[in-house]
């Protein structure tokens, strides 16, 4: 026992457990690990279940209680057949969720919704909620 | 993009450093200031191997192509490599076989039919038919063995040519149907700098009474080191006797190299710097380490050596031994150079679960002291990496425990010789010739799998450079009685062996940490 | 777009800042931190006297640090404008002309924003006599408010790919001071503005409670500007007493042996109150609070002999003023360099100060960077900077 707890401790000391990775002085850092989060579980059946619920239970009435959307000329989604892009000609957190409520069931379902990888993908909890959420996907914004 | 190696300054943002301890692992954070030597990334491995082989065979360095050397009714000896290369073994198939299979499908294509294959293990134990048939691949397994793929024998008087003596009176001495051979091909792995050139056939085939000119104290003290050819007394005398094997016998001599990927799935942590490592690496390390610590020595052995490595080829050449050898140098070097600056007052090193001599066996105390003070302390070219009447300190449990199947000379030499005097010469003068014609060791290493009788001698000759050269050794966790027996001192923990070493490294010694996997060599400026 | 790091407003966060930032550090560069890299629209000049800087290296300060932990004094709240983009350390290069400056010219910022940044006109009594530093109208002109560059949601700051300054904030250096040797320019003159508010006099005792950035720098300053008989450092870690030791202290003490020491050198009797810390009866003639911290205040207000000065180089914590009354204590605030940047060049080029700047993280691992910072002594380090790597002019006009 004594020596598991030993064998943790040097661990969670020489690798800095909840602190975030640090490279030696006259080493590069090493390469940011990849921000590709996989997000393809959030688009089976069982989290598209669960996201329909989060957006009727809390996502609608959150959203309702700070903005009255009007929805025009959702008869036209009718006439198009995927792929479809759709575009926010605003910037805010609130467009996404907005933009999926205003869609019918039927073409919220298969709507993923772009977000930026280095916001909303940094971390892993915030990425996942972000995927579940709006069936988010992560989109590099390069610095140059 | 394969990274080249370098030397870490160890700081306060600096994790602890795994370390090799025989069977296990440990990991230890360094002195500030420590340097620690990182050996270079796997260079890419070759996709198709076999249009390699074959460009290799059809375009020789220094000699026709090898179909024009075969012709009906003629005499073939194939030679490869025994079990002491590489380490770890690598993933089936071995790259022996597949060569062999190209040479051999050459040799059917041209009417051969006299070919017989011989595992090169000159004073070695004998493969077991399992470890050849891993290392030949079962179809040219099926085809020869018995009769025509055997283990060199070099005790066996009928079957040795004497070819003469070189120009300082070496005697030159090998397997005499490879010697009258119409054309002997060799089949090496050349993991370090030392293998390969003239040394596989005149050593690898070789007999007692020919290794025994280069295989003494005084070559290996004037041998600084032997994985630098250029300044080896080991070589030169090895390059005379090739000249004179090469007078008898037509050599066609393959070379292969490895890249330096020896630990795959789930030992990869083994091999990365260890701020790289990711929680899952750290959890691999834990589980290794906790399973390590709970499952008997004799249980970890057995998985220890199973482990085989996925290394990738990184080159073949084929054709003149002074040629070929020259490329291959090359190449190992292109893998595993890392420039150090200075040299250090104390050297420090874990030493693995496996070397050459103990494949699917014991390391016993002697493999041990060859294993560090052999082969680690001499991974150098220029200078060795801890100064004249330094320190080196050594991770190794240094276990009483001895391989009776494999090693029963190196019993008797811990119990007879090592009680007597651990100096090498005195050793040498005193006790060689009795192991080396004891009539039992012979009849083991013959009929059973056991090294030659002389064989402990020359792993303590191999030590004797660094002998020579160091104030002091010290093994961290090793058997203090055992130890002791060795002539060095034993340590409970790095800091203890710091403060035993301060003796002679003073109290704030230039400390060289020696991070292995993967093999390296350094460069020493 | 710019990408910078963005301090913005979030109740909840300062909250969870506060409360955990203490015992789980980690946390600060984590969820915790109101900080997040964002692309602000880039920066447009519309004004004569500004420019944009592309920074090359901007430095991470305590009192960044105490902000994103939480910790910075609500007195703050008037005189910055969220969100903003914190970084007042900076050096780097200008994207167009300023007035006399050509583009490309490398350049240290004086951060303060003064009456003539903020183009108010008759300028202030403090701006008028010299002292930028002590400016009336950091909250007015044509800027929101904002003390200095890197608390100003208009001028942007050092943690980003470009900022805006006004030419009054810009000083050229020599072509061979490296880097590293710019960034700590602004807390040099930091450091040089203290020590001349300290008024040492000769053959004076002097305590120099810390030896991060600013105590090392204010150790180096007073060797060089001053004639204390005697500098004491109070260091935490032993890269710091090496430092120390070659900026020129004549004494170096770890924080448990410094009052036992002042003690000794200074022949004073030692107290120990009851639920309290220990003090002197005499000690040093001049104390400096180098770490902004409760035990290095203390430290200073407990160990300066009667009649001596206090000086509070860094955003001070809390403390029990006793010793500062009972002792007749003169309590010194010194703020900002402004007024010291051409010292502070001449003094940065001849001691390699760059040799303090131990990390530099590009903005994209802006968690390892705070991270880093929050734990820099004890991890070997004095000072983390980013390295933002932004567009530069190119020599022929125009922007890469």
């Amino acid at each position: 026992m004594s020596g598991i707890v030993k064998d943790l401790r040097t661990l969670q000391r020489g690798f800095r457990w909840g602190r975030r990775p640090l490279a030696p002085r006259n080493v590069p850092l090493p390469d940011l690990a990849p921000r590709d989060f996989p997000t393809a579980w959030a688009r089976t059946p069982a989290a598209k279940a669960a996201r329909a619920a989060i957006h009727e239970a809390v996502m609608k009435p959150l959203i309702e209680s700070q903005i009255r959307p009007r929805v025009h000329n959702a008869h036209v989604l009718s006439t198009l057949a995927p792929p479809v892009i759709f575009y926010a000609n605003h910037s805010s957190h609130l467009d996404a969720p907005t933009l999926l409520l205003s869609l019918p069931p039927s073409w919220r379902d298969r709507t993923a919704v772009g977000a930026a990888a280095d916001y909303f993908f940094d971390v892993w909890w915030r990425a996942a909620a972000t995927a579940l959420v709006i069936n988010a996907f992560p989109v590099e914004r390069p610095s140059r | 993009m394969s990274r080249p190696g370098f030397v870490l300054e160890v700081d306060e943002r600096t994790p602890p450093i795994l370390f090799h301890h025989g069977e296990n692992f440990r990991l230890e954070k360094l002195p500030l200031g420590s340097r620690v030597v990182y050996g270079p990334d796997p260079l890419p491995g070759i996709g198709d191997v076999d249009a390699a082989i074959e460009h290799a065979l059809l375009n020789p360095l220094g000699m026709e192509p090898l179909p024009s050397l075969l012709r009906p009714g003629m005499r073939l000896t194939i030679a490869f490599d025994d079990i002491s290369l590489p380490l770890p073994q690598m993933r089936t198939p071995d790259i022996r076989g597949r060569i062999i299979e190209h040479v051999l499908r050459h040799a059917a294509r041209a009417g051969v039919d006299d070919v017989r294959l011989y595992v090169a293990n000159s004073l070695h134990r004998r493969m077991t038919a399992a470890e050849i048939k891993r290392a030949v691949g079962e179809r040219v397994f099926r085809s020869f063995w018995p009769d025509a793929l055997q283990n060199h024998d070099a005790e066996d008087r009928d079957n040795l040519a004497y070819l003469g003596k070189t120009e300082h009176g070496e005697d030159v001495e090998i397997n005499k149907h490879a010697a009258e051979s119409d054309l002997l091909v060799y089949v090496n792995i050349n993991l370090v700098s030392m293998d390969g050139g003239h040394k596989s056939v005149a050593v690898g085939l070789g007999s007692y009474r020919s290794v025994k000119p280069h295989h003494n104290v005084e070559t290996m003290l004037q041998s600084k080191s032997y994985m630098d050819p250029r300044h080896s007394a080991l070589h030169r005398s090895c390059d005379r006797m090739g000249k004179i094997v090469e007078k008898t016998v037509k050599i066609f001599h393959i070379e292969t190299t490895l890249n330096n990927r020896a630990f795959g799935a789930p030992f990869e942590f083994l091999q990365k710097r260890e701020w790289e490592w990711t929680l899952k690496d750290q959890a691999a390390y834990f589980a290794a380490k906790r399973a390590n610590d709970r499952t008997p020595v004799k249980t970890r052995r057995a998985m220890f050596h199973k482990i085989a490595a996925p290394y990738g080829l990184t080159g073949i050449a084929a054709g003149d031994v002074d040629e070929v050898h020259t490329v291959t140098l090359e190449r190992v070097h292109r893998q595993q150079i890392v420039e150090v600056d200075g040299q250090a007052d104390v050297l420090v090193a874990g030493l693995p679960y496996i070397g050459p001599y103990n494949v699917n066996s014991i390391m016993n105390p002697i493999l041990a002291v060859c294993e560090g003070l052999g082969y680690f302390f001499n991974m150098y070219r220029g200078k060795p990496l801890v100064r004249q009447g330094g320190v080196m300190i050594m991770f190794h449990p240094v276990r009483n425990e001895f391989h009776s199947l494999h090693h029963p000379s190196y019993i008797d030499f811990f119990e007879q010789v090592l009680s007597v005097s651990t100096d090498p010469e005195t050793i040498q003068a005193k006790f060689e010739q009795q192991f080396a014609e004891d009539e039992w060791y012979r009849h083991l290493y013959r009929t059973g799998y056991a090294y030659h009788g002389v064989h402990p001698f020359y792993m303590w000759y191999w030590a004797s450079h660094a002998m020579a050269h160091l104030g002091d050794v010290i093994y961290v966790g090793g058997d203090r009685s055992t130890v002791a027996r060795l002539g060095f001192r034993s340590a409970t923990t790095l800091a203890d062996a710091l403060d035993m070493a301060s003796e002679t490294a003073g109290r704030s010694p230039r400390i060289t940490a020696m991070r292995t996997p993967p093999l390296w060599l350094a460069e020493v400026r | 777009m710019t990408l910078s790091l963005e301090i913005y407003r979030s109740v909840p966060r300062y909250l969870a800042a506060r409360a955990v930032g203490g015992k789980l550090p980690g946390m600060l560069a984590g969820p915790v931190a109101a900080l997040r890299l964002v692309h602000r629209s880039e920066p447009v000049i519309d004004r004569p006297g500004w420019a944009r800087i592309t920074p090359r290296l901007s430095g991470v300060c305590g009192s960044d640090l105490t902000t994103i932990a939480g910790r910075s004094s609500f007195y703050f709240t008037a005189l910055v404008s969220m969100p903003f983009v914190p970084g007042h350390e900076v050096v780097g290069d200008l994207l167009e002309a300023c007035e006399d400056l050509a583009a490309g010219t490398r350049v240290v910022l004086d951060p303060v924003l003064a009456c003539a940044a903020r183009g108010v006109e008759p300028a202030c009594e403090p701006c008028a006599r010299g002292e930028r530093g002590l400016c009336e109208r950091v909250t007015g002109g044509h800027l929101g408010a904002g003390l200095q560059t890197g608390y100003c949601d208009d001028t942007g700051g050092g943690w980003s790919q470009m900022l805006t300054a006004h030419r009054s904030q810009l000083h050229t250096i020599p072509d061979g001071m490296s880097d590293e040797d710019a960034v700590m320019v602004e807390p040099l003159a930091c450091a040089i503005h203290a020590v001349r508010r300290a008024n040492v006099p000769r053959d004076a005792d002097v305590l120099v409670a810390g030896a991060g950035t600013v105590g090392l720098l204010t150790t180096l300053a007073l060797k060089a500007e001053t004639e204390a008989a005697r500098v004491i450092v109070v260091a935490k870690h032993k890269h710091q007493a090496d430092l120390a030791r070659e900026f020129g202290a004549d004494e170096i003490v770890s924080p448990d042996q410094a009052l036992g020491s002042i003690r000794r050198s200074t022949g004073a009797f030692r107290l120990h109150p009851e639920r309290s810390g220990p003090f002197l009866l005499g000690g040093v003639d001049v104390a400096f609070d180098a770490a902004g911290s409760k035990s290095t205040l203390d430290l200073a207000l407990r160990s300066t002999k009667a009649r001596g000065t206090v000086v509070l180089a860094g955003m001070p914590a809390k403390a029990d003023l006793t010793p500062a009354w009972f002792r007749e204590l003169t309590l010194t605030g010194a703020y900002s360099g402004a007024g010291c940047f051409a010292d502070a060049i001449e003094m940065a080029a001849g001691n390699n100060v760059g040799r303090l700047v131990g990390a530099a993280y590009p903005l994209e691992r802006w968690r390892e960077a705070i991270d880093h910072a929050l734990e820099a002594g004890r991890l070997g380090t004095v000072k983390v900077v980013f390295k933002p790597e932004g567009p530069r002019a190119l020599k022929s006009g125009g922007v890469q």
